[in-house]
């Protein structure tokens, strides 16, 4: 179910009906009564492709990825934007 | 459903990969290994907890008509409709387990299945609606709370959605409460009167002493119970208690008292054979329940009817 247009529409649960149209009635029912709701999607679960359980292991990496987080750049600007910083910047000019 | 444990060889490794996740607190997906013991017990648990939203639902239902005023029925139609919708949720999980729906919903009409002791008492007055919506949700609430953290992910999941609307209902008869309690003598008397006769279901409500429970500790082992019959009678009464000092009213127990060494509330012990002839199903309104369920369910029948009939002609491409 989407909350509010442009959000991403997010997993609510499951129902037990013959075709869509059904499916799409009674999750509004069940899953709509209180939260905002603008658009409902229902699927088939045998539709459904999936990892394994097991297969957990492969999405963890394999080496050292904090440079993907981008935590050094940000405290590299702080020092450079620190007084200490600016004014030998200031000496060099 | 069989009442005994079905005895199965289990894969020696498999079981004790499973056991030492459940310890480790991880929580077991449907359609994953599990041992047979464990899909038992958890089935047995979830199914009768679906039983009752339903059966739930209908002691509150017979007071729709006789709200006192539109807001408390509308407010009332949402919870009772809440209910059923948990039905259908718990419904769907024990589904994973193994069973069909229609097979436990059968069993339900027939009279074959258990649900919850509180719903086989009448709701007499409007302040039975306030005890029930206060009292019997509050105490579902520390039961349903506790297994938010049980072992069992789609359990686990369904109960964070159910007791967000418990909530509710808890707020909406702490209103029809304070309504009454802040009332007029009559309605002050009513109040009083539905607490003394809803006090004993109320107690009976988290089931026998952890003494004598014949389930509990095999179950707090599989986490498919989190916490003791006796531990959630406790946190039940130090939350409830105070609301009943509050208001001036009553307690049902003349020996009820906080013990302050032993940190808990010292009670006069229920009749616990009430509670066993309750719960298969020889409670004051259980029959009548029962055969209002089943009227209805013939009378719907033809709605199921339909929506088979519908899935039957569309597979053979009889309609688009």
């Amino acid at each position: 179910m989407q909350g509010r247009h442009r959000d991403a529409h997010v997993h609510a649960g499951d129902v037990h009906a013959p075709d869509a149209e059904m499916a799409l009635v009674l999750a509004k029912e069940n899953y709509t009564r209180r939260d905002p709701c603008v658009n409902l999607w229902v699927v088939r679960a045998d539709q459904i492709h999936a990892t394994t359980r097991p297969a957990a292991e492969m999405f963890v990496p394999a080496t050292d990825k904090s440079y993907r987080f981008g935590g050094s750049y940000r405290q590299q600007r702080r020092v450079l934007q620190s007084s200490y910083k600016a004014s030998y910047r200031d000496e060099d000019q | 459903m069989p009442e005994t444990t079905p005895v199965v060889a289990e894969d020696p490794e498999a079981l004790a990969d499973f056991t030492a996740r459940v310890r480790a607190g991880e929580q077991i997906e449907a359609g994953e290994w599990m041992p047979e013991e464990y899909r038992f017990e958890a089935l047995r648990l979830i199914n009768m907890h679906a039983n009752s939203e339903i059966m739930g639902a209908l002691p509150e239902r017979e007071w729709i008509p006789r709200a006192p005023s539109l807001a408390r029925k509308m407010a009332l139609t949402a919870k009772v409709q809440d209910e059923v919708g948990h039905g259908m949720l718990l419904y769907r999980v024990a589904e994973t387990l193994g069973r069909s729906r229609d097979e436990m919903i059968a069993e339900l009409v027939a009279g074959r299945a258990r649900f919850h002791n509180v719903f086989h008492y009448p709701a007499e007055t409007w302040a039975d609606v306030a005890i029930i919506q206060v009292f019997v949700d509050g105490a579902a609430m520390q039961t349903q709370g506790a297994l938010r953290s049980c072992s069992y992910a789609p359990y686990s999941r369904v109960l964070k959605r159910i007791c967000y609307e418990e909530d509710f209902h808890i707020q909406l008869g702490l209103d029809v409460w304070r309504a009454l309690a802040e009332g007029t003598p009559r309605q002050r008397a009513m109040l009083q009167d539905a607490l003394c006769r809803w006090w004993t279901p109320i107690m009976h409500f988290f089931g026998m002493p952890d003494r004598v429970s014949p389930h509990t500790e095999k179950m707090l082992a599989w986490r498919i119970k989190v916490k003791s019959n006796e531990e959630l009678r406790q946190q039940f009464l130090r939350k409830f208690v105070p609301i009943i000092l509050e208001y001036g009213l009553d307690v049902p127990d003349p020996n009820l008292r906080w013990v302050e060494d032993e940190q808990r509330y010292v009670y006069t012990e229920p009749d616990w054979e009430e509670l066993r002839r309750v719960g298969r199903n020889g409670g004051p309104k259980s029959a009548e329940r029962l055969a209002l369920r089943q009227r209805f369910h013939a009378q719907h029948a033809w709605v199921r009817e339909a929506m088979s009939r519908w899935r039957a002609a569309r597979a053979d491409g009889a309609v688009a």
